[in-house]
């Protein structure tokens, strides 16, 4: 899959999309699923387990993040990090959501 | 940690999971749960009231599984396809219940009892039917598995064009490769007595029907061929370059099934070549010879068919790679 047809399917499920950016903002460092979930709730959204862990595997399958497995700790987690690819991604879903929120807000503001 | 109910909700959502990822979403799983319980208790050990918040907080187990099969597979045949499969569908039974009504009749006609027939008619109807509808329905999940994708957010300027009246692949063509082919599949196996000749008033059969028939193998899998070919036609519309290298791999595998089918030394009935060696004498005794080498003779016959096929296929699909 190219960057094209990834940010077509994006933009056009908006409420997935946000999520997906959400994600993508919070992997700034490594992080596993329930990290991301406390994290991404400390902004303000709360986001499902059984939303998160699928999206997360589809997100690694389109080459966005990788996993591995952490087995030194007390307990085994599965981290996730982004990758160049994901940030790429990253950097034009936010400058799209800036301009589209911009947009938004003009047609609201009026 | 271990407890009853978090193994019981662990299982229910591997049930419903695919076979690659159960063990990996498991353990994500059971890392999850056992966060969420230490975040709820800290030190102490959860209890069963701490343990049911958690599991009912994550949902029921079937709702989590489903959620990880990609939409995608969630269809055998799906929209794009199903249309065209239930078309096939109905042309598929309609050629098993007019072959197989053919073959009672012809076989009436030639001394069988008729309450006889008319029971083994109902008796084939609905085993054939099963049988070509399960083939039908496994062709399209094939297709639709590895088939062309339908592209979503073309421009306008890669929309296929408009095939020309003469480049169309009519409906009628498509109807004529699936009937053929059923009709083909259901001589060979159902009635592969109908070729023979009468001599001193009894029907004698050219081709040997228990060995005809111990191949029907071979037969369905030519059926089964013509008709995803047929059927691939139809959904290109046209001949496109893919269609064209299918249709050539398609033409050479027929081949090789014919091929074996008719090197078979037992296939030609030998009673039928004696009959006509006595009948027949001097100069046309060429005849029995064709006759004795039936399945050469057929060999030959279909080969030349199929580079007919071949080539044409070959041309236009240069062609249309050109366009």
């Amino acid at each position: 899959m190219d960057k094209q047809e990834i940010v077509s399917s994006f933009i056009s499920e908006l409420r997935r999309g946000v999520i997906v950016l959400l994600v993508l903002s919070s992997l700034h460092t490594e992080q596993y699923g329930y990290s991301l979930i406390t994290e991404i709730e400390k902004g303000g959204v709360s986001i499902e387990a059984n939303t998160l862990y699928p999206l997360l595997r589809r997100l690694e399958s389109q080459g966005l993040l990788t996993s591995t497995w952490n087995t030194d700790a007390a307990k085994p987690r599965k981290y996730y990090e982004i990758t160049d690819f994901g940030r790429d991604v990253y950097e034009t879903l936010r400058r799209h959501w800036h301009s589209t929120v911009e947009g938004i807000n003009k047609i609201l503001g009026d | 940690m271990q407890h009853d109910l978090i193994e019981r909700y662990i299982y229910a959502v591997k049930r419903g999971l695919p076979q690659k990822i159960k063990a990996d979403v498991e353990q994500e799983l059971r890392s999850h749960i056992s966060d969420m319980l230490s975040d709820r208790t800290g030190d102490v050990l959860p209890t069963d009231t701490d343990v049911r918040v958690v599991l009912t907080e994550l949902g029921p187990p079937k709702e989590l599984a489903e959620k990880y099969s990609p939409d995608k597979q969630k269809a055998l045949i799906s929209g794009t396809y199903f249309t065209t499969y239930k078309f096939v569908l109905k042309i598929v039974a309609l050629c098993v219940v007019f072959g197989l009504l053919v073959s009672n009749i012809i076989e009436i006609i030639f001394g069988a009892v008729w309450y006889e027939e008319i029971l083994d008619f109902f008796a084939s109807i609905i085993l054939s039917l099963l049988t070509s509808f399960s083939i039908v329905t496994l062709i399209f999940a094939v297709f639709e598995r590895r088939g062309i994708k339908i592209e979503t957010g073309l421009g306008l300027d890669d929309l296929p064009t408009v095939p020309k009246k003469n480049e169309e692949i009519k409906i009628g063509e498509t109807i004529t490769g699936i009937a053929f082919s059923v009709v083909f599949c259901i001589v060979f196996i159902a009635f592969p007595g109908i070729m023979g000749g009468f001599f001193d008033g009894v029907f004698i059969p050219l081709l040997n029907i228990e060995v005809a028939r111990s191949m029907w193998y071979l037969t369905l899998a030519m059926t089964v061929i013509g008709i995803a070919k047929a059927v691939y036609g139809m959904h290109e519309g046209r001949y496109t370059p893919a269609l064209c290298v299918f249709s050539v791999i398609a033409d050479v595998i027929s081949f090789a099934l014919t091929f074996v089918f008719f090197s078979n030394g037992a296939l030609i009935n030998q009673e039928f070549i004696g009959f006509l060696a006595k009948i027949i004498e001097g100069d046309a005794a060429i005849v029995t010879t064709i006759f004795e080498n039936f399945g050469m003779f057929m060999i030959v016959i279909i080969s030349f068919a199929l580079v007919i096929d071949i080539t044409e296929m070959i041309v236009k699909g240069v062609r249309a790679s050109r366009a």
